[in-house]
């Protein structure tokens, strides 16, 4: 039996060998390092009934990305390059990269995804399913919109990184956590919200303050480009398409409905009573809101509850803050403020007729037979043209910085 | 512990995508349910052992009635084990290829996972016991993970309404995870080599209490995460909300990670099955020492496994519709039955005593 | 120096056998003795023979036979010769031989261990250990004197396994040195010390140390038996008994513990595990070792509880850094890019751009490289040493990074790893991690984490089912048993350590009294009074 074992133990070892063998020679899942295109962002576009995919490839050899815009020490390859390429449907125009790429394409990398306003005029439903559906393809990328042709923006250099496309993705983290105006949407939040029962979503528009493109590094070593990327207005999607947009004040008062609020800047008149003029600045550091539907008679009302509190910073009238008084005023013209951004909001939303509150799930979640009825007539559209919203705002000045007066106040003269 | 790796590793792959279609947000209701019915099960299970005093199953079978019965009941549970295995791996092999390695060939990746379980299978149940504790000890690491990853994207609201379903799609719902819970009747085959089998049904009941939390939890989080309809297109859901996880700037893409960890139970998870076909080979053909039979039936599984289940669809529908019928004939049924027809003996030579 | 396994037909002696098969009965005359004597050793030039007569014994006929060099020559002249060539004792003139013997062996000989001998084969046995042969002519018994005694090495601190602090002795090549140092810090008469000669043609003296009650018996049984069976040439070193003795033929990892500190012997046998000294050599062995005794060194309970079980998981996470960590470079920048972070890994595909060969084979160069260094270090003559070694690491390592040959970050990998081996206490387990770190890589690069992973779990299978002398290799962890887990991955506090591991295989004997912990004085006296009280 021992003497059996032992054989038997050979063979297997035997066996295994050739395994192990087959295994190193065809490792056919392997990529090395240098042959990986590294996407860091990418662009679509829908042109003569064909899509177009602009594809932004990071240069490795242009050193490591970080730190260091212009200057002598800079390389002379740009940082990244850039690849377009047409298909019939969306991975037909991915593989076609291979016509011209040196190195396979590699998406796990990538940070942001542009679509141009003809795709999302056209429908956004397949882009989706190929980003949830790919492998490779990442749902976190954070998505934009671009008005015309998204492939330009990916070609514009910027400044303080080399990295494009990790360049945008921090731009927008740093906006909707400092300035909250427009909210970050990732892929896999599109796709949610596109399904969810609202079936409406919010994009933010990516664009180029200038005419010119900044596509060659020589032109990026100045201080001051002409042309920056920027953050421009909110698309608005209904269903898979785009209906329209919300300028960036309406974006504003989008977010407080949607208490998507991390820490904003309001800039308020400080005495409402005797002028008009805006000299004082707020900063809100927390704030909630909360969506009660109440259904009346026949419509619903929203009953939206803004609560907020934060940090005075700048005031340019003359101010005594040890004053309750003048303290309560201002919170009052912090809050009508509030309210006009709300209601300015609301009545561009509902004129585009997209439910981007997300009022359909909140309706759903706390009246369910109501909802079902809904459902089952199809008649959201019409109860959400119906909908009234009674928003009340309170916000608590918290502190006042580190001077209690305005400096204007003890001035001389 | 080893019902816990013996239910969870598939489950957590396959259920939610299902459980999701029919309930929404009415899941971890369903999961209740299913549950509840597995206790029941358990309860089953843990009575036979205690019975017959952890002495092999089939053996105990022949010897109370006829040994033509007791092959014959093996016969059908060879086949059991043989298929259930066979499915085991292919979910296995199709998980693996759609996740990480993609263009394997999928013999290789047969091949490889049946090497190594035929070694740990070789090697006792005793090793895979404890392999077993620490892989679930690991586990301990994961899940702090998990939730610090996930916490800024849970949205608890995602979660109602709670009985926005009817009943009976509840229950639709919960007749897969039911199907499930029920593979803790592999206990009858384990028990000749349990400690104490009179714990048997503690045991059975400690496993499926662990199986409920951690499908609870992973189920409970990813709805947060996702919202109801979200889910119904992953086909992987847990590990789709993994993929989420950004951490900082610098740990994302955890979800290989996840896989890795999840590779390391599915391959214990097969192995106990495998471990359980040897047995149930061993106790029908009265053979003595199953060595040489190992690498032949795990033979007999890869062929399976390639040529019968080479399309996904049909693994789905069946893990959809038929698994239900064929779980419970084998786990619930039979040792129902054998429980009844033991009664009865019980009853018989009971009553002939009292007669002597 | 090789030799083959020779089949004799001598078996090796048991402690209890005293009789060889077909033993040469030693002659009366003494001539024929010494005849017989000289022609089995033959003509070697450190052997003496020394014959005299003794008047006042009737013309006894003496023969002294002694190893030069095995022997303390003071000890033969004062204590066996001076009495036996100056004492003039009887007055009478004949004296029986017999009585000669028994009067010599019992009253005259001042020396402390005297043997009696009939076989030629006992005696030459004796010669070599470094008695002196006392043959008489006229009868057929011989006595032996111990009078051993040759250079030995002094004690000196131990050169493999240094402490910062603790005690700097290490064993020497004498099985008695090793004995007497055990000896003087087990103090109790429960310490039992039985002697083996092993080993046909070196029949090296081989002596297992144990604490009666304490050790289990099935383990000393086993480990009698198997020490019985060894049938070899020769044992020059601890591994020679090692590789006969150990459990599972063909695994990497050590069932056995070795080392050179009789601390760490003393510790072992404490804990009831049972320690094999080697006549010869300064590694002594320990049986049986679970896997995380080799992560224990003897420093861990010198130093205090909170920085040894930091030290401790530094060397846990060690073990897997060096077995582990080219695998995983492998497999990640390969198979799973889309782990790393986007700022490493540009830089990294940046230092890939001009290498030519792809990651595996990067990685097992490198690694070849720095085993062959590794290596020439050790045989490097002290004073070229450590210039080499510099020259080796780092200039090899810079300039291939410069020529292009390998990536920077292959290069901190691989140092980094071979750091990391070093940082494991026990030789034993370091080599055997080097081996399987070269399997890993292999498996990682063709198939990435699944691949790592597969081969873990084979890993992980084999250590489970793999036992020590009956101790399951992976306890307490795989048997999970959560009272043995106080000294594993941390250490806690001395005072808490109320009972003995679990190598004993469960002779769960308290080692101490419990609530041990250090109050300060008034709480004491509260607790007294408490005491006192209830």
């Amino acid at each position: 039996m021992k003497v059996q074992k032992h054989y038997v133990n050979k063979l297997l070892c035997l066996l295994i060998l050739p395994l192990f063998c087959t295994l190193l020679s065809g490792c056919w899942d392997d990529r090395e390092l240098s042959e990986l295109g590294i996407a860091s962002g990418s662009a679509y576009d829908w042109e003569d009934n064909q899509w177009k995919a602009t594809y932004q490839l990071v240069n490795p050899s242009s050193g490591a990305s970080g730190m260091g815009g212009g200057g002598g020490g800079s390389s002379s390859s740009p940082p990244f390059l850039t690849f377009t390429v047409k298909g019939k449907t969306i991975m037909e125009a991915i593989q076609r990269t291979n016509l011209t790429s040196v190195r396979e394409m590699f998406t796990s990398h990538s940070r942001i995804s542009i679509l141009g306003e003809s795709v999302a005029r056209k429908g956004v439903n397949q882009l989706i399913d190929l980003f949830l559906r790919k492998q490779d393809a990442r749902d976190t990328v954070y998505v934009f919109i671009a008005k015309g042709n998204a492939g330009k923006i990916l070609d514009q250099l910027m400044q303080l990184t080399k990295n494009q496309g990790a360049g945008i993705q921090l731009m927008i983290e740093q906006e909707s956590k400092l300035l909250s105006y427009y909210p970050s949407v990732r892929m896999f939040e599109l796709a949610m919200a596109l399904s969810s029962e609202s079936g409406s979503a919010v994009i933010p528009e990516i664009l180029l303050t200038g005419k010119e493109i900044m596509d060659e590094t020589t032109e990026t070593g100045r201080t001051d480009l002409p042309s920056r990327l920027a953050l421009g207005r909110l698309a608005v999607l209904k269903g898979e398409k785009m209906v329209g947009w919300l300028s960036q004040k309406q974006a504003f008062g989008l977010t407080f409905l949607t208490s998507k609020i991390k820490m904003a800047n309001i800039s308020f008149a400080t005495h409402p009573q005797t002028s008009d003029k805006i000299d004082g600045s707020f900063i809100l550091q927390n704030s909630a809101t909360s969506l009660r539907p109440i259904w009346v008679k026949d419509h619903y009302i929203m009953d939206v509850n803004i609560k907020g509190s934060g940090v005075l910073t700048e005031i340019g009238s003359v101010m005594d803050l040890n004053d309750r008084a003048s303290i309560s005023q201002m919170e009052k013209s912090i809050e009508n403020y509030v309210l006009e951004l709300v209601e300015n909001s609301w009545q561009a939303v509902k004129q585009l007729n997209a439910d981007v509150t997300g009022f359909a799930v909140k309706i759903h979640r706390s009246d369910r037979k109501r909802w079902k009825q809904i459902k089952k007539d199809k008649s959201w559209d019409t109860v959400f043209q119906e909908i009234e919203i009674r928003p009340h705002v309170s916000i608590k000045i918290e502190r006042m910085g580190l001077s209690n007066k305005s400096f204007k106040s003890i001035e001389q003269n | 512990m080893l019902v816990v790796t013996t239910i969870l590793p598939t489950a957590i792959v396959v259920l939610p995508e299902i459980i999701g279609s029919y309930a929404e947000q009415d899941s971890p209701l369903a999961i209740s349910l299913s549950t509840l019915i597995g206790f029941g099960i358990a309860a089953l299970v843990g009575t036979i052992i205690r019975y017959n005093n952890g002495a092999s199953f089939l053996d105990w079978i022949g010897a109370r009635s006829s040994p033509l019965l007791a092959t014959l009941l093996g016969l059908l549970l060879l086949q059991y084990y043989l298929d259930t295995s066979a499915t085991i791996l292919r979910e296995f092999v199709n998980f693996v290829k759609d996740t990480v390695l993609l263009n394997t060939p999928i013999t290789v990746m047969t091949t490889l996972i049946l090497v190594v379980t035929i070694y740990m299978v070789r090697q006792g149940i005793e090793c895979i016991a404890r392999v077993n504790s620490l892989v679930i000890l690991l586990f301990l690491f994961f899940i702090p993970l998990y939730l610090f990853g996930l916490a800024g994207e849970m949205n608890v609201h995602r979660l109602l309404p709670i009985f926005d379903h009817s009943l009976s799609t509840i229950t639709l719902a919960s007749l897969t995870p039911t199907s499930w819970m029920s593979e803790v009747a592999i206990l009858l085959f384990l028990a000749p080599y349990l400690k104490s089998p009179q714990k048997a049904r503690l045991i059975g009941y400690m496993g499926l209490i662990f199986v409920f939390l951690m499908m609870m939890f992973s189920m409970i989080t990813t709805m947060m995460v996702f919202g109801p309809q979200y889910l119904k297109l992953t086909t992987y859901p847990g590990f789709s909300t993994v993929g989420i996880i950004q951490i900082g700037r610098f740990v994302e893409n955890l979800d290989i990670l996840f896989i890795s960890y999840w590779v390391l139970a599915i391959y214990l998870k097969f192995s106990i099955f495998l471990f359980a076909t040897v047995e149930c080979f061993k106790q029908t053909f009265r053979v003595k020492s199953s060595r040489p039979f190992i690498g032949a039936l795990g033979l007999v599984i890869a062929m399976e496994c390639l040529f019968t289940w080479t399309d996904p669809a049909k693994l789905n529908m069946y893990n959809r519709e038929g698994r239900f019928l064929v779980f419970m004939v084998f786990n619930v049924l039979l040792p129902l039955a054998v429980l009844l027809i033991n009664g009865r003996r019980q009853a018989k030579s009971k009553r002939k005593g009292c007669e002597t | 120096m090789k030799k083959k396994q020779q089949a004799s037909s001598k078996k090796v002696p048991d402690p209890e056998e005293t009789s060889v098969p077909a033993p040469l009965q030693l002659n009366a005359s003494l001539e024929a003795n010494l005849q017989e004597i000289s022609k089995r050793i033959g003509q070697s030039s450190d052997v003496v023979f020394r014959r005299f007569t003794n008047e006042s014994l009737s013309s006894l006929s003496l023969a002294f036979i002694y190893i030069d060099g095995l022997v303390n020559s003071e000890i033969i002249n004062r204590n066996l010769l001076q009495p036996l060539m100056e004492t003039f004792t009887l007055k009478s003139d004949s004296i029986a031989t017999e009585a000669a013997f028994s009067m010599i062996k019992d009253q005259m000989l001042p020396v402390g261990g005297v043997k009696e001998g009939q076989t030629v084969e006992s005696l030459l046995g004796l010669l070599f250990e470094g008695y002196t042969l006392i043959l008489f002519d006229g009868i057929q018994k011989a006595l032996a004197a111990d009078t051993a005694g040759w250079e030995k090495r002094s004690i000196n601190e131990p050169t493999s396994q240094g402490v910062i602090r603790g005690p700097k002795e290490g064993f020497t090549e004498s099985l008695r040195t090793g004995t007497s140092m055990l000896r003087r810090r087990l103090k109790t008469s429960d310490l039992r010390i039985e002697e083996y000669k092993i080993g046909q043609r070196t029949q090296t003296g081989v002596a297992l140390v144990y604490l009666d009650g304490l050790a289990s018996e099935s383990v000393l049984t086993e480990i009698r038996r198997r020490l019985n069976s060894i049938n070899t040439d020769s044992i020059l070193e601890s591994n020679y008994i090692e590789e006969f003795i150990q459990d599972g033929g063909l695994t990497p990892f050590p069932t056995i513990q070795n080392t050179e500190r009789p601390d760490a012997i003393a510790g072992g046998i404490l804990e009831g595990q049972v320690g094999i000294i080697i006549d010869g050599t300064p590694f002594a062995l320990l049986a049986p070792s679970t896997f995380f005794n080799f992560f224990q060194s003897s420093e861990d309970y010198y130093q205090r509880y909170d920085i040894s079980s930091f030290l401790r998981l530094i060397r846990y996470s060690a073990f897997f850094v060096s077995m582990l960590l080219p695998a995983l470079y492998i497999a990640v920048t390969t198979f799973h890019q889309e782990m790393l972070p986007t700022t490493l890994l540009i830089s990294l595909a940046a230092q890939r751009e001009g290498v030519p060969l792809p990651a595996l084979a990067e990685a097992l160069l490198m690694e070849l490289t720095f085993d062959v260094l590794r290596e020439a270090g050790v045989r490097m003559p002290r004073t070229i040493g450590p210039a080499i070694s510099i020259v080796g690491a780092l200039v090899l390592g810079q300039a291939a990074v410069q020529a292009g040959l390998v990536s920077a970050a292959m290069v901190i990998v691989v140092s980094f790893t071979a750091i990391s081996n070093f940082v494991i206490p026990s030789l034993a387990i370091a080599n055997s991690i080097r081996l399987i770190r070269f399997v890993m890589m292999l498996v990682a690069a063709s198939l990435g984490l699944f691949g790592i992973m597969s081969f873990l779990i084979v890993l992980l299978i084999h250590m489970a089912g793999l036992r020590s002398f009956g101790v399951p290799y992976l306890s307490p962890l795989a048997p999970m048993t959560p009272r043995y887990l106080k000294d594993i991955f941390i250490r806690v506090p001395l005072w808490d350590m109320t009972t003995r591991p679990m190598t004993n295989l469960g002779k769960e004997t308290r080692r101490q009294a419990s609530n041990q912990k250090p109050k300060p004085a008034e709480d004491q006296q509260q607790d007294q009074q408490g005491g006192d009280s209830s």
